[in-house]
């Protein structure tokens, strides 16, 4: 979940599409090793070939009640409620419900919220601390009441 | 042309003026279409052309045309619609110059010209491309309220807080001039108005933090002329020797800065999103200023000034000559933003220059627009904040019991945070002398809660949960005789009747709902003439013109969005009843009776 690798990512998906637009088999030119690239957080459920086992990153304070109360009063205190209300959603999109434009794994909502997103979602990173984003993502999955099994499933579903 | 004013010339000049360039417009660069400005204090012929959001310098929104009359508009049909391609809140007003409408979408503020001689074919789109990270910022939908025309150019404000001037034949970008700072919490989002070659307009923000502020621009080149703002040291405000407020509590230096806890208005809002006006004989423009920022009164004590109000101000160089809160030290959201239409009206005897303002407090107030004195105010919507109205202070007597503050939660406040009417603007007709009122009927209960500022984030402190008022209706389509002071009719509407109104010289009033439904009323009685359903909820502006085959049309877009459409245009969620400000909880219905859309709709007889 660090930057480089995230960039890394776009670097390899980048090359494969090259590698499909030009209807070969899908593999690598120019002597890139592409099972050497670590993935990032799927924002897509669409893979090009074949399947490979999701490795989202997941919140390591995830269902922690501690770190819910402190998300929420996290929440409050970055101006998150002031966009998305108690969850329901305002200048923001609502978050309790089963609609998850940039996925909603632990590593995707962490990361929408240190790069922001492009349709007004400010970029909170340089921010905030790692911590806390952590534990607002614990409070957002508490409300989202998803499980683990639906916080993979629907990253990437709009 | 330069001089665009002929509002003071007799109407044998003006028709003959208006008969030589009228539609000729967008033929032919060298030729421009006559603008004839006038407030309703001087009758004038209607050329038939729709040249800025509110028709006229008055915001009168009254057109003379009068083929389409309460006889025969039942019969009228669909003529042609255009879809603008952008599913967002559409308040905006369509503009028809010569042969030519043009439109301004929601963001991402695409503007379109559509041919009147060829059944709306579009002859251009200009996309200014304003950041999507704009949309962020934006407290209530991403409207945008209309355009203005000048001398060959369309003028408006894209959400980024910019403002563009673009050729009205070829839809060439001839520049574009930055305003305010996303970063910083500032959108743009109403009409400009043009008054002697520069468009004066404000920004969005309320919820943000932002300072308020007017600004004019020159149309020919793009370059700021001169800014003011609402809260602040004088000199910032434009507040110099002119300046003679009517109330003595409006008298003093610095009053921007002393009203305020230290440093406070600098992120105090009174931003300037709704209407502007323009009396040609006085020189004055007249703008209301938003509400002052956190909601939470107990984070800001003083008068917050000059946020909640209105000022008068030197058309030329913004001085400012009176100014007058409507609610000072706001404790409800009651933003002053609203419509200032002027009239001349016999008040005691007396024929007075007079500026009729609907306001969002529940009164309806006819000042003085000479002096800012007010001369009356009387409850048009059902009000628990207040008892009443003290006339000779020119105050409203607050429910002081009903202040809500951090951990306080007041309940049954009338009218809500959007008001007894928010932005939807009324219609005055001369012939009647009826003012055409489109507005709510909600309550709420408020709590305050600490905000913290963060420059480009929401500065609210409030949680708010909104319902419908006593009977059940959330909105209501008014007409009020401002002379006699009372109402003279009105419809009830199941929700907010959020769309502007027009008045026509047909004596027909037209309206749109938010379930679907473009109306059309008896400007007499309000007995419904005819309905058409559209495919999306109504909270546009409607116009009426004459087309190049000299037939009356009357223009309306759909597209339900909004602060009360939220809803639908954001896809919220109806279990959180605070979202989008706690409108949600009045609106859960909503989505039950409309999807997004876009859609222009142009009716004429057969």
């Amino acid at each position: 979940m660090c930057l480089p690798c995230r960039r890394c990512w776009w670097i390899a998906a980048a090359l494969l599409g090259l590698a499909i637009g030009g209807c070969s088999p899908p593999q690598p030119r120019g002597g890139v090793p592409l099972g050497n690239m670590v993935e990032g957080n799927r924002q897509s459920i669409l893979q090009p070939g074949p399947p490979r086992p999701a490795r989202a990153v997941r919140n390591p304070l995830a269902g922690d009640a501690e770190a819910i109360e402190a998300g929420k009063q996290l929440f409050s205190q970055f101006n998150c409620a002031g966009c998305h209300a108690g969850g329901g959603g305002a200048i923001g999109p609502a978050l309790i419900d089963d609609q998850w434009i940039y996925g909603s794994s632990g590593g995707n909502i962490f990361w929408t919220i240190i790069e922001g997103r492009p349709q007004g979602m400010p970029s909170f990173g340089g921010r905030i601390s790692e911590d806390q984003t952590w534990r607002i993502v614990a409070y957002v999955q508490s409300i989202a009441k998803l499980t683990e099994e639906e916080k993979s499933e629907k990253a990437g579903i709009r | 042309m330069t001089g665009h004013r002929f509002v003071a010339l007799a109407p044998v000049v003006l028709a003959l003026l208006a008969g030589s360039c009228t539609r000729s417009g967008a033929e032919a660069k060298s030729e421009k279409p006559a603008v004839v400005y006038a407030t309703s204090a001087v009758s004038h012929p209607d050329d038939g052309q729709w040249l800025m959001a509110s028709k006229d310098y008055g915001n009168n929104r009254f057109s003379g045309l009068e083929q389409i009359n309460a006889g025969n508009v039942r019969n009228l049909k669909l003529a042609w619609s255009f879809s603008t391609g952008v599913l967002r809140g559409h308040e905006g007003a369509p503009l028809v110059v010569g042969d030519t409408m043009y439109y301004v979408t929601p963001f991402p503020n695409i503007l379109y010209a559509l041919d009147l001689k060829n059944g709306g074919a579009k002859k251009w789109e200009y996309k200014p491309k304003p950041p999507s990270a704009a949309q962020g910022v934006a407290c209530c939908d991403v409207v945008n309220r209309g355009a203005a025309y000048w001398d060959g150019k369309i003028v408006y404000n894209t959400l980024d807080a910019h403002m563009v001037g673009v050729d009205a034949v070829t839809g060439m970008e001839l520049w574009r001039t930055k305003l305010g700072d996303i970063n910083q919490g500032e959108t743009m989002t109403m009409a400009p108005i043009v008054v002697k070659g520069k468009a004066i307009a404000g920004n969005s923000g309320g919820e943000f933090g932002v300072r308020g502020w007017i600004a004019a621009v020159d149309v020919s080149n793009g370059k700021l002329a001169w800014r003011a703002y609402n809260t602040g040291p004088d000199a910032d405000v434009l507040i110099g020797p002119r300046f003679k407020p009517f109330y003595a509590r409006d008298r003093g230096k610095d009053l921007g800065v002393t009203s305020w806890p230290a440093e406070h208005w600098k992120i105090g809002g009174g931003s300037v999103w709704g209407w502007i006006s323009y009396d040609p004989e006085l020189n004055l423009i007249y703008h209301g200023t938003g509400n002052p920022g956190p909601w939470n009164p107990d984070l800001r004590p003083g008068d917050n000034k000059w946020t909640a109000g209105i000022f008068a101000r030197d058309a030329d160089n913004g001085e400012a000559v009176w100014a007058y809160q409507w609610s000072p030290h706001d404790l409800y959201d009651y933003d002053g933003i609203n419509e200032n239409v002027l009239l001349d009206l016999p008040i005691n005897g007396q024929t007075r220059k007079v500026l009729v303002r609907p306001e969002r407090n529940g009164y309806l107030y006819v000042l003085d627009r000479q002096t800012g004195e007010v001369l009356s105010a009387d409850k048009y919507v059902h009000i628990t904040t207040s008892t009443g109205f003290d006339l000779k202070n020119g105050l409203v007597l607050e429910d002081k019991s009903k202040t809500p503050g951090t951990g306080r939660t007041m309940r049954n406040l009338c009218p809500s945070a959007p008001g007894g009417k928010d932005w939807q603007p009324s219609s005055w007709s001369p012939r009647t002398r009826l003012l055409y009122i489109p507005h709510n009927n909600l309550c709420m209960d408020m709590e305050g809660v600490e905000a913290n500022y963060i420059a480009g984030t929401p500065y609210v402190g409030a949680s708010v949960k909104m319902y419908a008022g006593p009977g059940g209706n959330r909105g209501e389509f008014s007409a009020w005789d401002p002379v006699r002071r009372q109402k003279a009719w009105s419809i009830k509407e199941k929700f907010p009747a959020w769309s502007g109104a027009l008045a026509t010289a047909g004596d027909v009033v037209f309206y749109g709902t938010m379930d679907r439904d473009f109306k059309a009323v008896d400007a007499r009685s309000g007995e419904l003439l005819w309905q058409f359903r559209t495919g999306s909820g109504i909270i546009g502006q409607p116009i009426s013109f004459k087309g190049p085959d000299g037939k009356q049309y009357i223009a309306i877009a759909d597209g339900v969005g909004g602060w009360a459409g939220a809803i639908v245009a954001g896809g919220l969620d109806p279990r959180d009843e605070t979202s989008a400000l706690g409108f949600v909880g009045a609106m859960k219905d909503l989505p039950a009776h409309t999807n997004q859309g876009g859609t222009i709709y142009v009716f004429a007889l057969p």
